[in-house]
């Protein structure tokens, strides 16, 4: 019997909610919730369970987010833009492509002023495991195949930038780089 | 050189990694350098620094560097906005004219008006390839256009759809007389008259000379031959003012026929509507025909019983 089961009317309504204090929130409490939840997670579980537990719980919501806001979508051009589109009026993330390969398993994409990692210094490891799930749903609710983003470079210049590979996970890598 | 350096040595070379054109290969031989990981970290990043500027000099967008730190950073991120910048260009190239930059400050104003106008010409290609650009009502391709879809339509829901062949009558004439110029001032008044009597959900085009065609979506047969005759006698009754002499009066033939059950082809029902239309002129002008032939006025008075009497009798449909 599960207990937490993730369904959308969870959220509630947030408009009719919250009268007075409105339907955002500030971005270090938001932030709060998520690290410490991750700090409690490594502790009990080691690192490895935490990231997994936070890809995945980014794969969950990639996959309500898609249906909730960005579904029904015609090809890739409308996929990007109505995305592009969300992230953005959600602040979210500034979404840019740099590349597009969809027919070749292969697309290369960065997140500007990433609701996760904004501001964050750089590290020598990237951090954001939960978008990384995200991503990941985003493309394969879009595709129907699977895909797997990873962040492969950040950079601060003042707001953080993300870099993320996206790739069809059941094409060969010699594919996937071509 | 020795690994046991001053300050001032290591000043010139870092100075040197940093600026000179080309690193000397005896600076990777020394073997104090090669040994010592604050040098190597510091070296690999200026490496970094001096490829990743190189590619972006030369345009290259390819070359991913690693390494973090903060010029590196400004790098990549020039890096990642021209590679951006490539993928909507790539964009617009395909027709995609929502795509706006939003960096690069001058270049991106460039950028954005030059997509804007893009489509705009984009826009104004594809209105001109469907208009007729005497009349400036829709041409020959762009009914056709509409026809095709109405046909599919009609296959797979029978709705019904009704074609009018319309020419004017003795055009010839008016050339042979007044020449061309009033020639194409007659076209326009036909055309800009006739125009405004369809409904908003016809389409009346001009496919040539002095031809014209209207297609009346979910349209009877009954039903078009009432809007025939009343743009008949809408032009019959209209003048075109002209300096040579009295103001001319022009009239037209009218062809109608509707889709039928056994049509395989949205042709085989202007075939119908241009026979009608050969009828028309055979039995006098300024007259509506149909095919599959039907009484003109019978048809009129089905659709309007009180309206008994009246001058239409004179259409002369009696005549076939
Ligand atoms: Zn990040």
């Amino acid at each position: 019997m599960r207990k937490y089961k993730f369904f959308w009317d969870l959220i509630g309504d947030v408009e009719d909610g919250r009268p007075n204090l409105g339907t955002t929130l500030d971005l270090e409490t938001y932030r709060l919730m998520q690290f410490t939840m991750r700090d409690v997670l490594e502790e009990r579980f080691g690192a490895e369970i935490a990231d997994d537990v936070f890809f995945n719980a980014g794969k969950l919501a990639g996959r309500e987010f898609f249906k909730h806001y960005i579904a029904p979508v015609n090809g890739i051009d409308e996929f990007v833009s109505k995305t592009q589109a969300v992230l953005k009026n959600k602040r979210i993330g500034i979404l840019r492509l740099e590349e597009a390969m969809l027919d070749k398993g292969r697309v290369l994409l960065t997140i500007d002023e990433d609701l996760d990692c904004s501001g964050l210094p750089e590290l020598d490891y990237e951090s954001c495991i939960y978008d990384e799930g995200f991503i990941s749903s985003l493309f394969e609710c879009f595709t129907n195949e699977k895909w797997r983003a990873e962040e492969i470079d950040c950079w601060c210049t003042g707001a953080r930038t993300c870099r993320f590979l996206v790739t069809q996970e059941n094409r060969s890598e010699a594919t996937a780089q071509a | 050189m020795s690994s046991q350096r001053s300050d001032n040595e290591w000043i010139a070379l870092i100075s040197t990694l940093l600026t000179a054109p080309k690193i000397p290969d005896d600076l990777c031989m020394d073997p104090g350098l090669a040994e010592n990981p604050n040098f190597q970290k510091l070296y690999g990043y200026i490496n970094d620094l001096r490829a990743l500027s190189a590619a972006l000099a030369h345009g290259d967008l390819q070359m991913f560097a690693y390494t973090k730190g903060y010029i590196l950073s400004n790098m990549k991120a020039l890096q990642a906005n021209l590679r951006h910048l490539t993928w909507q260009t790539k964009q617009v190239a395909e027709g995609d004219f929502s795509q706006r930059a939003e960096f690069l400050g001058e270049f991106s104003d460039s950028f954005n008006e030059m997509t804007i106008k893009l489509h705009q010409n984009q826009l104004e290609l594809e209105r001109l390839a469907n208009v007729d650009f005497l009349t400036q009502i829709p041409n020959r391709r762009s009914a056709m256009q509409f026809l095709e879809q109405l046909f599919l339509l009609y296959k797979r829901s029978f709705r019904a759809f009704s074609i009018m062949s319309i020419d004017i009558d003795n055009f010839k004439n008016v050339n042979d007389t007044y020449g061309h110029d009033v020639g194409d001032r007659v076209l326009k008044h036909v055309s800009s008259t006739l125009k405004d009597v369809f409904r908003a959900s016809d389409v009346f085009c001009r496919i040539g000379g002095e031809e014209f065609l209207a297609v009346l979506p979910e349209t009877g047969l009954a039903g078009a031959v009432c809007i025939a005759e009343r743009i008949r006698t809408v032009l019959e009754k209209s003048e075109l003012e002209i300096e040579m002499g009295p103001p001319l009066k022009q009239t037209i033939s009218i062809g109608v026929s509707q889709v039928l059950p056994g049509d395989d082809k949205y042709n085989d029902v202007i075939i119908r509507s241009d026979n009608a239309l050969y009828m028309a002129k055979e039995n006098g002008r300024n007259r509506v025909y149909t095919n599959p032939y039907e009484d003109v006025d019978e048809l009129l008075k089905s659709m309007f019983p009180s309206d008994g009497d009246d001058k239409r009798s004179r259409n002369g449909t009696q005549e076939m």
